[in-house]
Formats: C-alpha cells, structure tokens, sequence
C-alpha cells in the first residue's frame, strides 16, 4: 500500500477513531481503494486467527488453583498445579507404590503364612472318621456324625478361602514389587 | 465454572480496589473478565500451551502477591499484561533461546467440531500457514500484535503496557499487520 495512512487505517479497524479524525477518515476510505484492500486484508487475517485460537482457555485446575491463592493471606506457599516436572511426577509415584507394597508385604506376611498352615488339613480324613467314629453315641446312629462332619466341612469351607485369598495376595505384592525395582531400574 | 462467570459492571480498578479491601468475589470477577484474552495472548507470544497455562498462573500469582503496587491511577489491563509479558520476556531470557524454536510446533490448532477428514486437513494447512506466518514477526511486533488482537488492550494501554510512547505502539502494529499480510500472501 502506498498510502501514507497506515497508522490510521490500524485504529479504524480496531475503532480507535473517533470524532473528526474518523468521520475524515471514512471519506479518504471511500476514494482509496488501497486502504479498502488493506482493511479486508486485515479482516481475513482476524478470520483466520479467531479459527486459529477458538477454544483455547487455561484449564479449569489452574483458574481454581488461582482463585484459592487470592483466598489465603499474603505470602502463603503456593502450590502450583503445574511446573511438575514428568520425571519427579513418574519418581514420586514409583517410590510411593514401592513404599506401599513393602508396607503391605511386610505386613500381610505373618497372616498369610499362617492361612498357609490353616488350608494344610489338621488330620486325615481317616484319622477324623476314627475321631468321630469314638464320639458316635452307637452303630447305627449317623445323625451325629453327618452333624459333625457338616460343621467340619463348614469350617474348612471357611478357612480355605480366606487363606487362598491371603496367599494370593502375597504373590501378588512379591510380583509388584518385582515389576517396580524393574521400574526404578529404568527410571535411575 | 460458574463463579467465573458472574456479571459485575464495576471497573477494573474498582474490582481490584473491592478484592483488596477483602471481598473475593472482586478478584474472581477480574480472573474472569481477563482468562480468555490474557490466555490467548500468551499462547500467541509463547505458543506452547503447557509453558503458557504456567506463566498465566504465575502471572495472577503475581497480581495476588503484589497487589499493593499496583498504581490505582494507572489502567488494571495495562499492569496485567506488562506482568505477563515481564515473565514472558524473562522465562526465555533464563532458558537463553529465542521464541521462534521447536516450541511452535506444540501449538495446536482445531478444526470445528464435527468436521471431516477432509476440511480437517484444510485447517491444519491453513493453521500451519497462519502460524509459520506468526513466527515471521519480531518479538516486539508480537507483542504488540497479540495484546491488541486478543488482549484488546487500546493502543495506549499497551504503550503503557511497554513502557513505549503511542506513536511506537502504533508503529510496530503496523508493521507487524503489514508483515502478516505479506507472509500469508507468500504462502499461498
């Protein structure tokens, strides 16, 4: 453009014109095609930069972590939800679930050794008929046997669940903590 | 959310004045007249949203921490802006590199939603185009480019933003259209 109103051009479009400046302006625009051109150029550029940044906003986690900060008195920490470097993050995170599964380890251990000595079955199942063959009040009398061997069944129903799930776990927690020192291999 | 979108037709400077003397929804109110332009703005000068959502955060942080410099005769949009791009200019001053890096190519534009494959594509070049076309601009046409554009501070604010006379803050959006203009039309 070979105009020399530039400048002016800028704040017509951005309607920073206004009284005699503007109403001058209007008329030079009417006999100046180049400042015509340059305005619609100036249009399809805004066009182009309002498709450009549609959308784009500061996340909902960072406007909240501000309006807090404005909440607290002068001078308080402030606990950015960001500037958390990938690596700290990925850090953080493996030395807790190592804490953790350690913790969990040692302390489901005793338990879980013990479920183990529960499931092995205290006798025989010859030795228990025998057992309960003496107690029976006579031939021919089974209801208190089948009594009995219910209850027993009853109880070995219960522990052995509870000391399979207890074993499981451990397993479990020894196949964590082995994947998470093959991690923090990786992460040192 | 919802807090942010409250209407108050009070100034700036008379949010700001309500928020110091202790009533929050002031500031609130402040955070949501200037989250979306200030947020733009500084994607523009940086374009890498990760690093632009922290300095937007730290620039509030700053407003909140000091708060009591702030000049009641001088406009709220002017100091705003002059912290952020303060912490603009000083976060790649520290990390001793220019904004026209590897950075850009984080800044991702969008296509509306619902659109095809097709149209999908004709964005991206376009967006691609646009913003090859920013990283063609000096780092002070930027500037002042971005916080008419988006920040729509008035020509003085951002003078007063800068530290600059009228006529420069003019001169540089200007030229800084003028370039746009040119690099857009020499991509097509």
């Amino acid at each position: 453009m070979n105009c020399k109103n530039g400048q002016k051009l800028i704040r017509h479009y951005y309607d920073e014109l206004q009284g005699a400046e503007r109403e001058e302006f209007d008329s030079h625009l009417k006999a100046c095609a180049g400042c015509r051109q340059e305005l619609e150029d100036l249009k399809a550029i805004s066009l182009e930069l309002a498709r450009a940044f549609e959308g784009a906003e500061p996340s909902q986690d960072v406007l909240a972590a501000i309006i807090r900060r404005a909440g607290r008195p002068k001078g308080a920490p402030f606990r950015s939800v960001l500037r958390r470097p990938k690596w700290a993050v990925s850090f953080a995170g493996a030395a807790l679930l190592i804490g953790l599964a350690i913790g969990a380890w040692i302390f489901l251990r005793p338990q879980a050794e013990e479920a183990y000595e529960l499931t092995e079955p205290a006798m025989t199942a010859d030795a228990a008929e025998q057992v309960l063959g003496a107690l029976s009040p006579g031939p021919g009398d089974d209801s208190f046997l089948e009594e009995n061997l219910a209850e027993v069944d009853a109880e070995l129903t219960m522990l052995s669940p509870a000391g399979q799930s207890q074993a499981g776990e451990l397993e479990f927690l020894e196949q964590e903590i082995e994947e998470l020192a093959v991690l923090s291999r990786g992460i040192f | 959310m919802e807090a942010l979108e409250r209407h108050d037709s009070r100034s700036d400077e008379q949010l700001f004045q309500a928020w110091v003397n202790g009533e929050s929804c002031g500031f609130e109110n402040l955070l949501a007249r200037y989250q979306g332009s200030l947020y733009k703005v500084i994607l523009g000068w940086t374009r890498n949203p990760h690093l632009s959502q922290d300095l937007f955060q730290e620039t509030w942080v700053r407003v909140i921490e000091h708060r009591e410099k702030f000049d009641p005769s001088r406009k709220f949009s002017s100091w705003l802006f002059s912290i952020a791009l303060n912490l603009t200019r000083d976060h790649f001053r520290k990390a001793g590199r220019e904004r026209t890096d590897a950075d850009s190519d984080r800044l991702e534009f969008m296509s509306a939603p619902g659109a095809g494959a097709d149209q999908r594509l004709v964005d991206k070049e376009r967006m691609e185009r646009l913003r090859d076309a920013l990283l063609g601009l000096s780092e002070v046409e930027r500037e002042v480019f971005m916080m008419r554009h988006f920040g729509f501070l008035s020509f003085q604010e951002i003078a007063d933003a800068l530290g600059v006379n009228l006529n420069t803050a003019l001169s540089r959006m200007h030229q800084a259209c003028r370039r746009l203009k040119k690099l857009m039309k020499d991509q097509t």
